[in-house]
């Protein structure tokens, strides 16, 4: 019989054990593995190892599904429980917080063969995971309408302003939005789309393309108002959308940064 | 005589919670949270948490730490809890006797650790890090298990005494722990409670399990039963009054079913 491992041994043929995609039983084959686990009259140690594979593999998916809900929904449990199989082939987690596990799933979904089956999959869940990682990013206090037109009026080519850090701007198919709310849509152009947090309630909208311009560059910080109206070109356009941007406590003030790119 | 302040009767603070806690008042005496899931930069859990300190005592409750692997310590882990526990001022700080992970990877699960002299002494050597790095000691709980290393030389209260000897750490004593692990590996449960050193013990945590046939799945899904109850009442019998806590993570109750077990524990404390 071999002997007992060192700790280190023990943990890495565990690890390989449950984790093994084809099964703990097709993972041992017919190694004799009571020199590593006591079998007992009620259970032996494939059927106990088989306790801790299941576990590690539905709490991953629940985790999964939980923070994926509408990718879940589109494809339906079977095809969503293979896509996690396969997902956590290529990413086993690594991260010590369970937050982190899907952070690669919106990328990997786009390789996937789902993908040619449920078109536009992966920007559904690059939608789904701009929500998870809005929902506890940093807090920043908002500009008001008061503070911006107050600002805005004293200073317009000092006073400048920021994405909030709770914000994500995203390029996605334009079908995603009705696929987000279960409605069924063709694949569309590629759109923008904002992703935020107002308060606690995670929200997301489609952008207009003066709108995405002052956007992408807010999230590099520090754009003057001066600035958004060059982007903009026309006031009302642009009063309208700081009006828009302060109801939706999209965008803080910050320092002015040096543009010499402009 | 332990060291840590008796904080009465508590609940693990779930995020079906929030709004109920937020509103207030309530009849337990203090929260546990799981420290993983209030390690972001903001929003509402951040929030909820705070406002929840403000009104109550809390600990931090670890499941990450993997204080048994073999893969170095993670730096980064220790010091976003430290981070944690500077915001909150937690009574005190928790993780599991486990491992969670190896060669990078991390399995989200309690693993077991074979109960040897050499797991012993890389647990011992791992628990002053740890608490060198925080500043403050740690408690340590015992995990379900649902299989026993034929290379393991002590039993389980032997190996959780010896560590929290050697180490200088608390105990966190999950009864229901060692009623699920006593029926997986046919122990006396009462055997394993009169063996832990009861200076060290500075909690107690209850909850439900579900009866899988072969064995018995420590899941949180329901209410403590009568087993459990039982022996919470010996446990408490030798340790005297430490906080108990009540953990509900599966299927999840509404509040006033989850406080009555808070309040059925401190019923049984005072019988006891």
């Amino acid at each position: 019989m071999q002997r007992f491992p060192d700790l280190r041994g023990v943990q890495s043929l565990f690890w390989r054990l449950v984790a093994a995609p084809e099964g703990v039983a097709a993972a041992v084959g017919s190694e004799d593995l009571s020199y590593l686990i006591r079998p007992d009259a009620r259970l032996g140690a494939v059927e106990r190892l088989d306790i801790y594979a299941d576990m590690y593999f539905y709490r991953l998916r629940d985790c999964l599904a939980e923070d994926f809900p509408k990718l879940a929904a589109r494809v339906g449990a079977a095809h969503f429980h293979n896509l996690v199989t396969d997902y956590l082939l290529a990413h086993p987690p690594r991260h010590f917080s369970l937050r982190e596990l899907g952070r690669a799933l919106p990328d990997f979904t786009g390789s996937h063969a789902l993908e040619r089956s449920f078109p536009a999959l992966a920007d559904l869940a690059r939608l789904e995971w701009a929500r998870v990682e809005v929902f506890d990013d940093a807090d920043a206090a908002p500009l008001c309408w008061q503070r911006l037109l107050e600002g805005g009026a004293a200073a317009p080519e000092s006073f400048a302003a920021t994405l909030i850090p709770s914000a994500r701007l995203l390029r996605l198919d334009a079908s995603v939005l009705a696929l987000w709310r279960g409605d069924p849509a063709e694949p569309g152009e590629r759109i923008g789309v904002r992703v935020w947090r107002k308060g606690f309630a995670v929200h997301h909208r489609s952008l207009a393309t003066d709108e995405e311009r002052c956007l992408r560059e807010l999230a590099a910080g520090g754009v003057t108002l001066a600035r958004l109206g060059e982007l903009v070109g026309n006031a009302p356009r642009l009063a309208a959308l700081l009006d828009l941007w302060a109801r939706d406590g999209l965008i803080a003030e910050s320092e002015a940064r040096d543009t010499p790119d402009r | 005589m332990n060291s840590v302040p008796d904080l009465g009767h508590g609940v693990g603070l779930r995020r079906e919670h929030f709004g109920r806690v937020l509103e207030g008042p309530t009849r337990v005496d203090w929260f546990e949270v799981i420290s993983e899931n209030f390690m972001g930069k903001g929003g509402r859990p951040l929030h909820v948490l705070e406002r929840v300190r403000r009104d109550y005592p809390v600990a931090l409750h670890g499941v990450s730490l993997s204080i048994g692997s073999t893969d170095p310590l993670d730096r980064d882990y220790l010091d976003r809890l430290r981070e944690l526990a500077d915001r909150v001022e937690p009574a005190w700080v928790s993780d599991h006797l486990c491992w969670t992970g190896v060669g990078g990877h991390n399995a989200h699960d309690l693993l077991p650790l074979p109960y040897t002299e050499e797991a012993l002494e890389h647990v011992v050597a791992r628990v002053e890090a740890v608490q060198e790095h925080l500043g403050r000691r740690i408690a340590l709980e015992n995990v379900s298990t649902y299989l026993h290393f034929a290379g393991s030389t002590l039993p389980e209260w032997e190996f959780l005494a010896e560590v929290a000897h050697r180490a200088d750490c608390g105990i966190l004593l999950d009864v229901n722990n060692v009623y699920v692990s006593a029926v997986n590996h046919g122990f006396d449960p009462e055997k394993y409670l009169a063996a832990v050193p009861a200076d060290r013990v500075w909690q107690v945590h209850l909850a439900g399990h579900t009866d899988c046939g072969s064995h018995l799945l420590d899941t949180h899904s329901r209410r403590v039963c009568d087993e459990v109850w039982g022996l919470y009442r010996f446990a408490t019998r030798r340790i005297g009054a430490v906080a108990s806590l009540i953990e509900w993570d599966e299927e999840i109750p509404d509040w006033d079913t989850l406080e009555a077990e808070s309040l059925r524990a401190r019923a049984v404390r005072q019988e006891a």
